[in-house]
């Protein structure tokens, strides 16, 4: 995974020996959360030979966004499979969505703004969807998903402005967050 | 306030590849041809037999190992799961939230209830800002779809008073489905002590602090058992299992991999296997041993338990503390190793950016718990 130099100072490549033990359940659950288990299992598999066959780029930075790239390139692959899934999504949850008693669990169970996300989700665009789901599900920083995506630094940032704004107006009325928060 | 982290905690979970999935990509990847030719040009000249040999080292070390050349060790699960789990992105926030449901069994006439009481806790990151603890009074319903017929041949009593000793006040328990009444509590806490003071008392710094490698843990949680000794602990063997307790505390999932090799090496603990927790998610459930307490149902009714910690197999979090008779109990109709009682952690506990809102329509406690 740790670039490091030889004798004669070239900078070599090295695959890091447990890249398929370390990542593959979180890459596994990256692709599930986005498409659907049953998917996971033949695509999360894929990740790791496309990566075994491309070959560690040094150049390109740490190993985990680097998964994370090809992950969601193949998961570009799906992306009818993913609108609809995030259309079912939303429309399941509005209909569980019964009268809660509560109104301060109202206010704080994210459970209950699962369908206007899920809704919001299918209606972003792909470039900005990935963006959007490799901060929130991935876990990675914006540096990461430049170099996820092969993006400049600012682009994560211009993209991730417009997705948060689609997603805020989604979710209207039931949007606990300050007006004013950043953004 | 971020709708990113709304999003995680939003979206439908998944869960963890199953051993067979997990077995399956392995062996398309032991499989997998040999690659032909770089698709970056910076890999062009070094396509030489030293990187082919690199890959094939890699493709080599994921094929299935022997058993025979690697016995299985005991609690594999267990160092399965922190390996799993370690290098999973820590998370922060503004707040770290536990909702946590307890439930008890409770046997009446004819049928068992189910009483659950629900404990929400917002802890600050920084200690000065306030903490909020509030507290739903129990409430109960019949355990089973069998108990909910025998309940409504009894005609469906709203609410029920048992196990009560004359010498302590004793409130009817409504059995209905719904939440109500509760008490909050909100102040700051200059120290800004993290409530769960099993193993130690930490703030919230020193938590996220804890060392992530074992063996320096391990030293540390020597000082705090030091620190505790002739409180109940006899030795440091005795004192480890309680490090379990953190696994449902404000650490990092490195921190959680190490507290789990830990138990996992204990020679009392045991992985009983993979079961359905009090809240309907899967969970490993892991018995370590330790001696169990009792149930108190009055001063005069006591149950014998013992415990078994649930742990959720994508994050290695605590899902649900789970106690079993110890015997079996003709009065409270209870057969040896039923569940009698629980303390599930909700879905929403975790790190939060969001504020606490103060509770309406609670009242307010004057004292903390």
């Amino acid at each position: 995974m740790i670039p490091h130099n030889t004798r004669n100072g070239t900078e070599r490549l090295r695959v890091p020996p447990d890249l398929f033990e370390s990542h593959f359940a979180e890459i596994h659950r990256y692709i599930a959360r986005r498409l659907s288990a049953d998917v996971a299992d033949d695509l999360a598999a894929d990740v790791f030979v496309v990566a075994l066959n491309g070959g560690y780029d040094a150049s390109a930075g740490a190993v985990r966004p680097w998964l994370y790239g090809i992950a969601t390139n193949l998961v570009a692959r799906h992306r009818r499979t993913e609108i609809r899934r995030w259309k079912a999504i939303s429309r399941t949850a509005e209909r569980d969505g019964g009268p809660v008693e509560d109104e301060i669990l109202d206010r704080v169970d994210a459970a209950r703004l699962t369908g206007p996300l899920a809704g919001a989700l299918a209606g972003l665009k792909q470039r900005d969807r990935d963006v959007v789901l490799l901060i929130a599900l991935a876990g990675l920083t914006h540096a990461e998903v430049a170099q996820a995506l092969g993006i400049p630094f600012g682009t994560v940032g211009s993209r991730l402005s417009r997705a948060r704004k689609q997603l805020r107006r989604a979710l209207g009325d039931v949007n606990p967050f300050k007006e004013d928060s950043d953004g | 306030m971020d709708e990113l982290d709304l999003l995680a905690r939003a979206l439908p979970d998944a869960p963890p590849p199953s051993p067979e999935v997990v077995a399956r990509a392995r062996a398309r990847l032991a499989a997998a041809p040999r690659p032909r030719r770089r698709p970056w040009m910076m890999w062009a000249p070094l396509a030489t037999a030293a990187v082919v040999a690199l890959v094939f080292s890699l493709v080599t070390s994921l094929a299935p190992i022997p058993e025979a050349a690697k016995p299985p060790k005991p609690n594999q699960e267990l160092f399965d799961l922190a390996d799993r789990i370690e290098k999973l992105p820590a998370r922060s926030g503004l707040y770290w939230r536990e909702v946590v449901i307890d439930g008890s069994y409770l046997p009446l006439s004819g049928y068992t209830v189910l009483a659950t009481s629900r404990l929400e806790t917002w802890q600050p990151r920084d200690a000065a800002d306030p903490v909020l603890m509030w507290r739903w009074k129990p409430s109960a319903r019949p355990a089973t779809a069998a108990d909910e017929r025998a309940w409504r041949a009894a005609g469906a009593p709203g609410q029920f008073k048992g196990f009560c000793d004359r010498s302590e006040p004793c409130e009817p328990m409504p059995i209905n489905d719904e939440q109500h009444g509760c008490v909050y509590w909100q102040g700051v806490d200059p120290k800004g002590s993290y409530g769960n003071r099993s193993v130690a008392t930490f703030t919230m710094a020193e938590l996220a602090a804890l060392p992530a490698d074992e063996a320096r843990l391990k030293e540390r949680l020597r000082a705090y058992h030091k620190a505790q000794e002739g409180r109940g602990f006899d030795s440091f063997e005795e004192f480890l299992p309680t490090a379990a307790t953190l696994l449902s505390a404000p650490i990092g999932p490195a921190q959680r991999a190490a507290i789990i090799r830990i138990l996992a090496a204990l020679p009392t603990t045991k992985v009983v296997g993979t079961v359905t927790d009090p809240l309907g998610r899967k969970g490993l459930s892991v018995d370590l041993g330790t001696p169990g307490g009792s149930l108190v149902y009055s001063q005069r009714k006591e149950l014998p338990v013992s415990y078994r910690w649930f742990l959720d197999p994508a994050s290695g979090a605590t899902l649900a503390r789970v106690s079993y008779a110890a015997h079996a109990d003709k009065d409270l109709g209870v057969a040896k190793g039923e569940v009698a009682s629980f303390s599930a952690n909700a879905p929403e506990y975790g790190w939060t950016q969001e504020q606490p809102v103060r509770p309406k329509g609670c009242k307010v406690s004057k004292v903390r718990n």
